[in-house]
């Protein structure tokens, strides 16, 4: 009788994942991870919001916790080359100096004050290459052409609440060097929210309220070239809608909401040279191929294209009017995103255009990465036709935009699709797109033409490229599962468990304590 | 001369003891929150006692523990529709205690007979977790052990019903004390430091 008991008793105890012993609950305040992961060359990365960690998930590798020195992230943002992250975050220190604090608790227990210390570091290969202390307020980065620097700033209209420690300097700009990660700041005035760089990266012009500057990046300096306002009456603040510089750097182009002037700033004579547009413009592009610029009006059927050296503007009349632009070198796609189902492939150099006519309005337009292609998300539309018609009107759908042989090809899809990712290999030319509450993906074969579905573990909720050839797909699971796809050969490979890191949270040290600071 | 020692000491062992036992050890860590929000870690075991000189007995005992929670967190979706609203993950322990030690009965009595004792431990615990039970071939089933050694002091008393005249006899005991393990080192996952008031008690029969 005793033998059955204690083979009963060791069986329970080595049980799989059927009986797990359930007898209370427990909740947290954060999400365990974030599903807005950073693919790069060498892995992806994931914010662990819960336990305050990085993840670096590799297909063959698995998982690991980046060692950021105590650091807890909260934006990440990949560099140009997808070498490496930039990593925003902080972690606490407390006001109380006494060698017997080392957590949270111990902090507030003797009646200590926590602080953040926000720093950006910099991460290649899963280590910190460098890492430094800045401002709270740091929320935006611009990258150089070359992708060798990147300027931290402050982007106030991006929505999130601006957090200030002490007295935040608002007036500067952070220059850093991706190779070494060294930081240099620059003050620039006053709120600045918008760094551009010219074609050769030797400037960078720096949009404030109502001022423009002109830093030299040569040197290593950081000097200011040039300053001047955009109005030259104090009590008229000019918010640019967007701005841009031509392909020399010697004019900053800005267009004000609701306005249909252009100012052109001319930055190296400074001064202000105000063209005249058709209509206030939705939206704007400068193409440094045929050194023009392109300008829309979602109220009026027209473009404008604006020459460099005269600053004329030729008015090309469309039968339907546009809202964005995608730039191709020397040609540009238009489209609208206000109901219109017209598109125009409009070369800069002749003015003429092609029109295609997609079968639903398109809502976002996504450039396969050698411009020959477009991805068109198609919504619906209500119509008052029948049949086939009917059916196409009323889906969902996605058009691929052969953008060589001017023609488009309308695929209907099960739901909404919600994102877009190609593949830079053009041996094998994929994209693979998202759909809402689907388990699976559409993957496009865009040599043959053709769709087929791609069956995930979960539920997809994002997706990217990976690699040259691949995709990393972000699936909806509490611990955390990426599905990395090879789309030439159908294999999908899972890693899972990430978010698991730090679930058993004791008592939260102190990184870094006072005396090490 | 030999021989009459171990004939001796063969007559003075006969308390030989086994007990089913309840014991639970305290768990004040942080992260035990996420398998059981009581500070203790319990379950149910074997104890058997062997005297090797009157009122000193070398004591071995096992435990087993299931301990486990269903956890929350708020869904990284911004709509929260995936998650529904449930338990996203369950995480549970399954645990084994072993001891090995001493307990010493100053006053032997039939009726009641305390005692003071120590112990090593050796704990194994497995770590579970799983976010989707729904499904038996879900990929984030998770598993992780790790090992911690011990110690235990407690001071406790057997109690009988008095029937000496009998060759086997029922018995109880309850002890208090202070357990302390190592950490139960899970890498990436956490660790769990439990240490704090150990409670046993338990029945069985001695002969």
């Amino acid at each position: 009788m005793r033998i059955p008991s204690m083979t009963l008793l060791l069986a329970l105890g080595a049980c799989g994942f059927e009986r797990l012993p359930d007898q209370s609950d427990h909740s947290v305040d954060a999400p365990r991870w974030d599903k807005a992961v950073v693919a790069l060359n060498d892995a992806v990365y994931v914010m662990l919001p819960q336990s305050g960690g990085l993840a670096r998930v590799h297909p063959t590798e698995g998982w690991s916790i980046v060692d950021l020195n105590g650091l807890t992230p909260s934006r990440l943002v990949a560099t140009p080359d997808r070498e490496g992250v930039i990593v925003f975050g902080s972690y606490p220190v407390c006001t109380e100096i006494d060698p017997k604090i080392k957590t949270v608790e111990d902090c507030e227990e003797r009646d200590g004050e926590l602080e953040l210390v926000h720093e950006v570091a910099l991460v290649r290969g899963g280590a910190v290459v460098s890492a430094a202390e800045i401002a709270a307020h740091f929320n935006a980065v611009s990258f150089t052409n070359d992708g060798t620097q990147a300027a931290l700033h402050l982007n106030y209209d991006s929505g999130a609440d601006i957090e200030v420690t002490g007295v935040s300097d608002l007036t500067q700009v952070l220059f850093m060097d991706l190779d070494s990660g060294a930081i240099t700041p620059v003050a620039v005035g006053f709120a600045a929210d918008r760094i551009l760089f010219n074609a050769d990266d030797s400037k960078a012009v720096v949009l404030s309220r109502g001022e423009v500057l002109v830093i030299e990046l040569t040197s290593g300096n950081y000097d200011i070239e040039v300053r001047f306002p955009l109005s030259l009456d104090v009590d008229v603040q000019v918010r640019p809608q967007d701005v841009a510089l031509t392909p020399d750097g010697t004019y900053a182009l800005v267009t004000v909401a609701g306005d249909d002037s252009l100012y052109v700033l001319d930055l190296e004579q400074e001064s202000i040279n105000i063209v005249a547009l058709s209509s206030a413009p939705t939206a704007m592009v400068v193409d440094a191929v045929a050194d023009r610029s392109i300008f829309v009006y979602s109220g009026f059927a027209a473009v404008d294209i604006l020459e460099h050296d005269l600053f004329e503007i030729q008015t090309v009349p469309l039968d339907e009017p546009m809202s964005e632009i995608q730039s191709l070198a020397g040609e540009a796609l238009l489209y609208s995103t206000y109901g219109r189902k017209d598109a125009y492939l409009l070369s800069l150099d002749t003015e003429d255009y092609d029109e295609l006519r997609l079968e639903n309005p398109p809502s976002e337009v996504v450039l396969s990465p050698d411009e020959t292609l477009a991805l068109a998300i198609t919504r619906p539309e209500v119509s008052g036709a029948s049949g086939l018609d009917a059916w196409y009107d009323a889906s969902w759908g996605v058009e691929i935009i052969d953008l060589v042989d001017r023609e488009n090809l309308p695929l209907v899809a099960e739901s909404e699709p919600l994102a877009v990712a190609f593949t830079t290999d053009a041996a094998t030319p994929t994209a693979l797109v998202l759909l809402a509450d689907s388990t699976d993906l559409m993957q496009l074969d865009l040599a043959r033409r053709t769709a087929s579905p791609v069956e995930l573990e979960a539920p997809a909720v994002g997706l990217d490229r990976f690699g040259d050839a691949g995709f990393v797909i972000v699936n909806d699971a509490p611990l955390g599962l990426l599905s990395f796809l090879d789309p030439a050969t159908g294999e999908i490979i899972t890693v899972g468990g990430f978010a698991a890191a730090g679930i058993l949270q004791g008592e939260r040290p102190l990184p870094r304590l006072a005396e090490e600071e | 001369m030999l021989c009459a020692m171990l004939l001796s000491s063969l007559a003075v062992a006969q308390a030989t003891e086994l007990s089913v036992e309840r014991a639970a050890l305290g768990a004040h860590d942080p992260a035990y929150n996420s398998i059981d929000y009581r500070d203790r870690l319990s379950g149910w075991g074997l104890r058997a006692g062997y005297a090797v000189v009157p009122g000193l007995s070398v004591i071995g005992s096992w435990s087993m523990q299931r301990r486990g929670a269903s956890n929350y967190a708020p869904s990284f979706l911004a709509d929260e529709e995936s998650s529904g609203g449930g338990a996203d993950t369950q995480v549970a322990l399954l645990g084994h205690t072993a001891g090995l030690g001493v307990k010493w009965n100053p006053i032997e009595n039939p009726w009641f007979s305390p005692y003071v004792g120590g112990q090593g431990l050796l704990q194994v615990g497995t770590l579970k977790l799983d976010d989707d039970l729904s499904r038996d071939d879900n990929v984030n089933q998770l598993t992780s052990r790790a090992f911690a050694p011990g110690f235990a002091v407690v001071g406790g008393a057997d109690v009988g019903l008095g029937l000496e005249g009998l060759a086997v006899r029922p018995m109880g005991h309850v002890e208090l004390g202070y357990g302390q393990l190592g950490a139960l080192d899970y890498d990436d996952l956490g660790e769990l430091r439990l240490r704090g008031l150990i409670v046993r008690a338990g029945v069985g029969v001695q002969f």
